[in-house]
């Protein structure tokens, strides 16, 4: 499969001013200043092919964004490359920007006080889409985001989770073939998350779309991403897929059992997280898992019991806050 | 080109519509746009009456001109392009304008020149008003 965007040695460092709080320290930086440097993203390599739908995960400041940046032409690498469609994105050349789409949840490129049909028609004339074929795409986004009652609402009227379909429809009207999108569920309720992902998911299968996620509800990245890409401080900790995110970085795994009786002290078979009346929560060492499952059932009356991995926010919160793989000590 | 006259047509289109969103703006433009000249032209004409009717060669109804196409010259020259720009740039939002295979310096000019429609519009009943009150006399050559 031919690869869509390629990164190789990537880093971007800023030089951030720093000074003290209060006037003399403001006065003072007039005449002299001192800068720090942040090493934002630092020599990040992965590759992503057509058709794909990646996770990019990272706590805040972990150089997501910077990198969604470096890859849609917004800002220079430090060093390193960057290939998008065969483009080098900071030379923002147009048709390379004609392929591509960068959402930002937190950014809007809709007419603020105008009907949202008003801004999807400029959007029109600044892709030169075809008439007949912006209506089509047009109405088929309508249709699939649920739209129609809300398109002829001045943006402004909008509710939040409202105004973010309508923003990702009108920055996907140019079909691009590649989407960059930075935390698109941004503060929205559960069921808009679901109605925008479930149109990610659409437009990626219709389009054979390359989609590079930014997101920090797991919801959004287990529903779209079988592969994720885990950056933190700027360096990258892990690339694969979801499955071996949990594999790799849980050394442990969550025990359900129920049982006929209560009363019983199930603290030897493992680390009690949660007890309901008769149903209790273990958290157990993958290792001994088997040994550990196969006493419970001998020793206790079991009326069920179940064996999961652990939630993915869960694995993801001990790969941020470890950076290496969890040592399983019981 | 047939592309950049369909963005300019229609981003002309989207700021007269953005325009006319506002109907309560529009009304104080129009007494900011009035107040000035009248003033000026209250100012120069009682000075031109006090001295035999013109100040140097101007008269009342010279000056009503005058400041009747300043008016037009005035407002048509007001543009926000540098401070919106230094604050696109601090706030970010020139990061999406920068994604759009369209130069950003397209869209300021074309934008503009759909406000400026409405500046327009709304400058002719102003100039109809100040010209039956003061019954300009415009001599260009």
């Amino acid at each position: 499969m031919a690869a869509i965007i390629q990164l190789n040695s990537l880093s971007k460092h800023y030089k951030v001013p720093v000074r003290k709080a209060g006037l003399a320290a403001s006065f003072g930086s007039l005449f002299k200043r001192e800068y720090v440097n942040v090493k934002a993203v630092e020599e990040i390599s992965f590759q992503i092919d057509r058709g794909e739908v990646v996770g990019f995960l990272g706590p805040n400041g972990a150089g997501k964004t910077t990198t969604l940046k470096m890859l849609s032409g917004l800002l220079y690498p430090t060093s390193g490359n960057v290939n998008v469609l065969g483009f080098e994105p900071s030379r923002r050349q147009s048709e390379f920007l004609r392929q591509i789409t960068l959402v930002m949840g937190n950014r809007q490129q809709l007419v603020w006080d105008l009907p949202a049909l008003d801004s999807f028609d400029l959007m029109r004339s600044i892709y030169s889409i075809p008439t007949a074929e912006f209506t089509r795409t047009r109405d088929e986004f309508i249709d699939l985001l649920e739209l129609k009652d809300l398109v002829n609402k001045p943006v402004r009227n909008l509710s939040l989770g409202e105004r973010m379909k309508m923003e990702i429809a009108g920055a996907l009207l140019h079909r691009p073939k590649v989407l960059f999108l930075d935390e698109p569920t941004l503060g929205l309720d559960i069921t808009m998350q679901r109605r925008i992902r479930t149109f990610i998911a659409e437009y990626n299968k219709r389009y054979d779309a390359t989609v590079l996620l930014t997101s920090h509800y797991m919801a959004d990245v287990e529903a779209l991403c079988r592969r994720v890409i885990v950056i933190h401080h700027g360096k990258l900790l892990f690339d694969g897929e979801l499955s071996s995110l949990v594999e790799q970085f849980s050394a442990f795994k969550t025990v359900g059992v129920t049982l006929q009786t209560a009363g019983a002290d199930l603290q030897k078979y493992g680390q009690v997280i949660s007890q309901d009346g008769t149903r209790f929560t273990l958290r157990v060492p993958k290792l001994e898992i088997a040994q550990v499952t196969a006493r419970l059932l001998a020793d206790l009356p079991v009326d069920d019991l179940n064996v999961e991995d652990p939630p993915i926010e869960d694995v993801i919160e001990q790969v941020f806050a470890q950076g290496k793989p969890e040592e399983a000590t019981p | 080109m047939r592309h950049m006259v369909d963005y300019y047509l229609t981003t002309m289109k989207i700021a007269i519509q953005a325009q006319f969103q506002y109907r309560v703006f529009h009304y104080f433009y129009m007494i900011g746009m009035i107040a000035e000249p009248v003033i000026y032209l209250v100012v120069w004409s009682t000075i031109a009456l006090q001295q035999g009717g013109s100040v140097g060669g101007y008269t009342p109804r010279t000056f009503a001109a005058y400041y009747l196409v300043w008016t037009l010259v005035r407002n048509m020259n007001i543009v926000f392009t540098p401070y919106g720009w230094e604050n696109r740039i601090r706030s970010g939002w020139f990061s999406m304008d920068l994604l759009r295979p369209v130069h950003p310096l397209n869209n300021d000019v074309a934008y503009f020149a759909g406000m400026k429609v409405v500046v327009i519009i709304l400058w002719i009943p102003l100039a109809l008003f100040l010209s039956l009150f003061f019954k300009p006399e415009l001599n260009p050559a």
